[in-house]
């Protein structure tokens, strides 16, 4: 697909010279985010430590899980390059974040670069957080982030065996294949050697400090996930397919502003510091901002909730007319 | 007279004034679209379409000797045009640049502007 053949050429929202202005990036303030992050973890594995065997427990593992699933943002961030001005220091960060998050660093950058090229067109977008008709089984299954602990360890485990499933291998160039499959042998390869260890010393520590606070913690950034684009029009309009929503000063700290997603759609090369100031030049030409994380959970789950009978339905008359119906659920992955 | 560099098929591309530093601007030459590049004072120029998807590399950012495609943010080397990691892999065609009076000049053979994209 060629950029300038798009419905909407988002460039012309914001000139040339602002572009340049709002694309620099900034290694300290990347640094100041990541330490930050890293740190607020740090604090939950301390709480965690601190409650162990009591019923807050529960509550610092939910707490820390949040915080460790919103890696997804620098994770992101560096997929796109953008988290730091200098390269190799992008790169480590987003190897570092993608093993604690578990994302495959090389595999996700190519698939989010197809999300962003096919945002919200049903078969060809990879990422689409839940394509209609969605039930409420499909709408609590992303929420929960369920499906991901059973399919992201048999994805990686094909790549470690130097295979790719087929609906992958159409936005993977083969010349890259190699590098995938790699990647997934040293991160299985590290993934065992923590088990291996924990099991010798007859620890729990991964599972207490870092998986089972990760499930515990998935809503709340799987919650963003939807909101970024769900309830959106179907279709190529990054005026109309993605949504901006607005937030609070920790949850936009976590989230690395990603809760400014249309602005995000409409320059992806300006670091994620930049977003609230293109949300203030051009935001009355996006589509509008949803009031709050609630507010935009409620209208999806008010507007795009069928039942199980009209999902059958819906899908059938789509196949009737040719449609491409995605029930694939890759995004789950990510 | 303006003086031009020694040798055929060189177009001018524009006043070097009007390049910032990490400036990047597009020139069309046949059916060929050309990046022409400021770094650090030097001029360089490469093919202006990605290499992995359709996109203006001239619309893209330039850090330090390094363009960033603006759809996907696949980068490349702007001296030798290698593609530096996903999402691109293939690297892009790179043309002589030379900047005589102030002008910038890019060589461009009729053959590589009739066979270029843009």
């Amino acid at each position: 697909m060629k950029r300038q053949e798009m419905v909407f050429d988002p460039f012309q929202l914001i000139d040339k010279k602002e572009r340049k202005r709002l694309t620099r990036r900034s290694d300290a303030i990347g640094l100041t985010y990541l330490v930050g992050h890293f740190l607020a973890i740090g604090a939950g594995a301390l709480a965690i430590y601190l409650t162990y065997g009591t019923f807050w427990m529960v509550l610092a593992m939910w707490a820390h899980g949040t915080v460790l699933a919103c890696l997804f943002a620098p994770m992101h961030e560096c997929s796109h390059g953008t988290a730091f001005r200098t390269r190799w220091l992008n790169e480590t960060a987003y190897w570092l974040v993608s093993v604690v998050y578990i994302s495959q660093p090389t595999w996700y950058r190519y698939r989010h670069a197809v999300h962003h090229t096919y945002t919200q067109i049903q078969g060809k977008d990879p990422a689409m957080v839940l394509p209609g008709p969605t039930t409420w089984q499909h709408y609590f299954e992303q929420l929960l982030g369920w499906r991901f602990w059973t399919t992201f360890p048999v994805v990686i485990t094909k790549h470690a065996l130097g295979r790719m499933r087929p609906q992958d291998s159409w936005y993977v160039p083969k010349a890259d294949l190699p590098r995938i499959y790699l990647e997934a042998r040293i991160m299985l390869a590290i993934y065992g050697l923590i088990a291996a260890t924990a099991i010798y010393f007859g620890s729990w520590a991964p599972l207490v400090y870092w998986i089972l606070p990760r499930m515990m913690g998935e809503p709340l950034q799987r919650a963003w996930r939807i909101a970024e684009h769900k309830g959106c029009e179907e279709g190529p309009d990054v005026r109309t397919n993605t949504r901006s929503t607005h937030a609070s000063f920790l949850m936009r700290a976590l989230c690395w502003n990603m809760p400014y997603h249309s602005e995000h759609h409409v320059l992806p090369q300006a670091p994620f510091f930049a977003l609230p100031e293109i949300n203030r030049m051009i935001a009355s030409e996006l589509k509008p901002m949803g009031a709050s994380l609630l507010a935009v959970d409620r209208e999806v789950r008010r507007g795009s909730i069928v039942s199980r009978e009209e999902a059958a339905r819906i899908i059938d008359e789509r196949k009737k007319n040719n449609e491409v119906v995605d029930k694939s659920w890759l995004c789950r992955l990510d | 007279m303006t003086n031009v560099p020694a040798g055929e098929h060189w177009h001018l591309a524009g006043k070097a004034s009007d390049f910032e530093d990490e400036d990047v601007e597009q020139m069309i030459v046949g059916n060929l679209a050309v990046a022409i590049y400021r770094v650090e004072g030097a001029f360089y120029a490469t093919q202006d379409v990605c290499t992995h998807e359709h996109a203006y590399l001239s619309d893209g950012v330039v850090v330090d000797c390094v363009v960033e495609c603006p759809f996907h943010q696949g980068r490349f080397d702007i001296k030798s045009g290698k593609a530096l990691g996903a999402p691109v892999i293939h690297a892009l065609k790179t043309f002589p640049v030379e900047v005589v009076d102030g002008r910038i000049y890019v060589r461009v053979t009729p053959e590589e502007a009739a066979e270029g994209s843009s």
